[in-house]
């Protein structure tokens, strides 16, 4: 985080990605970023608001966690983006000193806002705080998280639904290629921070396709396979997760969002992907589940009263 | 299980003492912290284990009788169930909450998770059996201040009753042998009613208790009726026996109890405090004498203090974030703050009651306290 580069290849100087070992279209491979050097496939917890809930930075530290996210809608509302950028970024307020990972921020707008609407200017939103109209377009997002100064940040895409259908997929995809030169034009900290492009197209592998090809172009760090993981049936979900990293080139990241559970980790795995981000494990231990190598084991069950294991 | 008066303080009934237990040492005055199931709230054992001061752990008979069967079927006591080695002193109710139930001869009814469970003397002694507490409580009928006449002295004697019941059955079931004593803690009760109060802490002490409790204080009585009563108990009670308050938390309350001769504090202070926001930076030291009593995390003032909440404090949560994080935590409600806060205030207090033993090992107890109360009072 300190300006000096990671990487020599001027394309990606704040990343580098050596894969190491494969197995048929899985892969281990090292990944340099900034703050941190690790192992993919890695797993990424999410931290939304600049903390992965109850757990201090120092017990991440023990687990050997490497990179956290965090939530530019949330972040950049509280503490928002000038209080972080004076703190030093997030790194600095929260000291933590590994991976962070920053979302664009549009996903959370259509999902927990009661009014959102996606224009080619950006996404339009009404302020939950004090009901005014707003507007995050691409550069915003861009300046949000390069004040935030995560290793990587995510492009603004136009999100749909997985189980939307109709003109509105093929909209959507074609705004995240146009959106794609926004972003890398917003981009202020290309050397410190790597720009993710987001693989949009629904459940369609033709526009799944073009959209590979169209972000593909503008040599990116690495990818996201975006817009799965959200009602889909599995049989759709894998297909469209096989067809994005048949396409995505082998010597970059692929980062899967918003997935998951163990099988579908080792599935998405087997299929060429390296990095997951899920709320999941977090979750669930909110209500009592314990995740173990066998499974779950729903802790509040009564047979577990006298279980001396 | 034995204790030790280590060293007594000139101008007052202050002391510091060691009570020796099966699973370790307690050093005397001591606070402590409360838990459920052996864990403090927001400190799982990992954290714990960075504190060297926190010697003995409190844990509430209310918060295990329905979990007294599970308990039975590891038979290793609630130190195996748990997997501790601290020494647990269980009180009958949790520190946080006290519930007026109707007087009963028969019973104590203490809140368990799922409402109300009736404690006999023999149902005590089944869960020490079951438990094999370092030290415990005595069920007692419960008279807080605003209590008066026949229901105190009501109070009093079933209490009584109780504790002969139970050290009758301890004997019976093999518990404790003849001319041993039994680990249960005598409750002292009576209200604010001196002559019963003397009383019932008479009696008590003739029994082979391991301490005494001094029952239904810290909650609400003013502080000359605490003191009154304090007084005329310590009176009748032995020096050679711990003695245990509830409920009192406050450092100046606190000091006041300890120069009047008491031993072992429970409370959840650090916890209310906690929860308020509040980050303790009272100075223990004079070293430290120009600081606030505590900081409002919530408050717009500390958004953007990057320091610490205390620059000499060396808790986790001093070494690695600043107040104006933990302020972004509570702003945004986050269940780290409570963690991290958790970790500071019980840093912070503990470090208080490490002083008083050093002061009082030092015999410089009397004057660091009065100095302690002027910086407070200038706070």
């Amino acid at each position: 985080g300190d300006g000096n580069c990671v990487n020599s290849d001027p394309s990606s100087p704040a990343l580098k990605f050596e894969v190491t070992a494969t197995w048929n279209r899985a892969r281990v491979a090292t990944l340099t970023l900034p703050h941190v050097q690790c192992q993919t496939p890695i797993f990424m917890p999410v931290g939304t608001q600049g903390t992965v809930k109850g757990l201090t930075s120092q017990q991440l530290e023990e687990i050997d966690c490497p990179v956290i996210l965090g939530n530019t809608y949330h972040l950049g509302h509280r503490p928002g983006p000038e209080l972080l950028k004076d703190m030093g970024g997030l790194h600095k307020f929260m000291n933590w000193n590994r991976g962070l990972l920053t979302d664009s921020g549009g996903f959370q707008m259509v999902s927990l806002l009661k009014f959102a609407e996606i224009t080619e200017e950006g996404v339009r939103f009404q302020s939950p705080h004090d009901g005014s109209m707003m507007m995050l377009t691409p550069e915003e997002s861009m300046q949000i998280q390069n004040c935030i100064g995560a290793d990587i940040m995510m492009a603004l895409d136009h999100v749909v639904s997985s189980t939307t259908t109709g003109p509105i997929v093929e909209e959507a995809m074609e705004r995240t290629l146009r959106w794609i030169d926004r972003c890398i034009s917003g981009h202020s900290r290309p050397k410190e921070q790597n720009l993710f492009g987001i693989v949009q197209g629904g459940l369609d592998v033709d526009l799944r396709k073009r959209c590979l090809d169209g972000l593909i172009k503008r040599n990116l760090p690495g990818y996201a396979i975006g817009g799965l993981s959200g009602g889909e049936s599995k049989d759709m979900f894998w297909r469209m997760v096989d067809v994005s990293t048949q396409h995505l080139p082998a010597n970059k990241p692929r980062y899967l969002m918003g997935v998951g559970y163990a099988v579908d980790l080792v599935t998405c795995t087997a299929l060429g992907v390296d990095m997951f981000d899920c709320v999941y494990p977090s979750r669930t231990a909110r209500f009592g589940t314990a995740l173990v190598p066998t499974g779950t084991m729903q802790l509040k069950n009564s047979e577990y009263a006298s279980d001396y294991r | 299980m034995a204790f030790e008066v280590i060293q007594k303080d000139d101008a007052s009934r202050a002391r510091c003492g060691r009570l020796t237990t099966k699973h370790g040492v307690i050093e005397t005055p001591h606070y402590l912290l409360p838990s459920l199931m052996g864990s403090p709230n927001n400190l799982t054992p990992d954290l714990l284990r960075a504190f060297n001061n926190v010697d003995g752990l409190q844990m509430a008979l209310q918060d295990v009788v329905l979990d007294l069967e599970s308990i039975q079927g590891l038979d290793k006591g609630v130190h195996g169930f748990i997997d501790t080695e601290r020494p647990l002193l269980f009180t009958i109710r949790d520190p946080s909450e006290f519930i007026e139930y109707s007087v009963s001869e028969e019973t104590c009814t203490v809140a368990s998770k799922s409402g109300r469970y009736k404690v006999s003397p023999k149902d005590l002694v089944h869960a020490e059996q079951i438990l094999r507490p370092d030290l415990m409580e005595c069920i007692s009928v419960e008279a807080p201040h605003y209590i008066v006449s026949k229901r105190v002295r009501k109070s009093v004697d079933i209490t009584l009753k109780w504790l002969d019941e139970c050290l009758r059955l301890e004997k019976e079931h093999g518990l404790v042998a003849d001319g041993e004593t039994s680990k249960l803690m005598a409750v002292i009760q009576g209200g604010t009613d001196l002559k019963c109060r003397k009383f019932s802490a008479q009696l008590s002490q003739q029994r082979n208790v391991a301490g005494f409790v001094l029952g239904s204080l810290g909650l609400g009585e003013n502080s000359d009726q605490r003191r009154d009563v304090i007084k005329t108990v310590v009176d009748e009670l032995p020096e050679s026996k711990p003695r245990m308050i509830g409920g009192i938390g406050g450092p100046d309350e606190v000091l006041e109890c300890i120069s009047q001769g008491i031993d072992l504090f429970s409370s959840n202070y650090i916890d209310v405090v906690t929860e308020w926001g509040y980050a303790l930076t009272f100075p223990i030291t004079s070293s430290q004498s120009d600081g606030p009593y505590k900081i409002n995390l919530q408050s717009k003032t500390v958004m953007r203090d990057a320091t610490p909440i205390l620059p000499d404090c060396q808790c986790y949560t001093c070494g690695r974030h600043t107040k104006a994080y933990l302020h972004h935590l509570f702003n945004t409600h986050e269940m780290l703050v409570s963690i991290l806060l958790t970790i500071h205030n019980t840093w912070h207090y503990m470090k208080f009651f490490s002083v008083i033993r050093e002061q009082m090992r030092d015999g410089t107890f009397e004057k660091w306290k009065q100095e302690f109360l002027q910086r407070i009072s200038q706070t």
